[in-house]
């Protein structure tokens, strides 16, 4: 049984584009971003105390 | 946008930081005066800690921020950080433009208080929903500047998509360069 030959592209490839990845500490920034995002929302609807712009 | 000169740069980023660090300043004692007007009973404090929110929100804090927000799309554009190629600095490009907008949005009340604290006298219990808002709107205006301060000083990895494709056609047009001279 032989081994398949390496593709020489594909190395290439990876190294002219390399696939994108998001870091963890954005995503991670983002997820406490949301869930702020989120608590805030539902104080402003629920008509907490932080809500209104004007007296 | 062409990079800067050094010196230039320098001056760009020297505006940036105080700009940015007196906004913080500014905001922490907004957020002292907030606080006193909260819990304060002497109407003659309340009075002066919202006459001097309703000052400070706008002859120093949104001046302020204006020119972080300035300052810190020239220093991007004009150096090779860019404004869209790392995630950090498009994160604090996108955290500053949110605060200074919705600062703007938040100094109509602190005008509204000012003018209602020199009208009359404010009671512990008057407007107390406004009064915890604006110590709320302070808080998070410290939480959302450190938050870029810290991204500022860490510069944490990471390009983003538009920055990752901006490499790709640096490297791709070093390489053949370095060929040529081998």
């Amino acid at each position: 049984m032989t081994h398949p030959a390496p593709n020489p592209d594909s190395g290439t490839e990876s190294r002219e584009t390399p696939r994108h990845k998001t870091p963890r500490w954005v995503k991670g920034f983002l997820v406490a971003a949301a869930v702020l995002v989120v608590a805030i929302v539902v104080i402003h609807l629920s008509g907490g105390t932080v809500m209104n712009h004007t007296p | 946008m062409k990079l800067m000169p050094p010196a230039v740069r320098k001056a760009a980023l020297t505006v940036h930081i105080l700009s940015s660090v007196g906004w913080l300043g500014a905001i922490a004692a907004f957020l002292v005066l907030a606080i006193a007007s909260l819990t304060s009973a002497d109407p003659q404090l309340v009075r002066a800690a919202y006459t001097g929110m309703n000052l400070i929100g706008w002859m120093i804090i949104f001046p302020l921020s204006l020119a972080s927000l300035i300052s810190g799309i020239v220093q991007g554009l004009g150096t090779v950080w860019g404004l869209f190629r790392h995630y950090w600095v498009l994160i604090k490009l996108i955290i500053t433009a949110l605060a200074t907008a919705l600062l703007l949005v938040h100094l109509q009340p602190v005008t509204a208080m000012a003018k209602m604290a020199l009208a009359a006298d404010l009671g512990p219990s008057d407007m107390n929903g406004m009064r915890i808002q604006l110590v709320a709107d302070a808080g998070a205006a410290i939480l959302a500047l450190l938050i870029t301060s810290i991204l500022s000083v860490y510069k944490p990895r990471g390009l983003t998509r538009h920055g990752q494709k901006v490499l790709n056609k640096q490297q791709a047009q070093t390489r053949p360069a370095k060929g040529a001279n081998a």
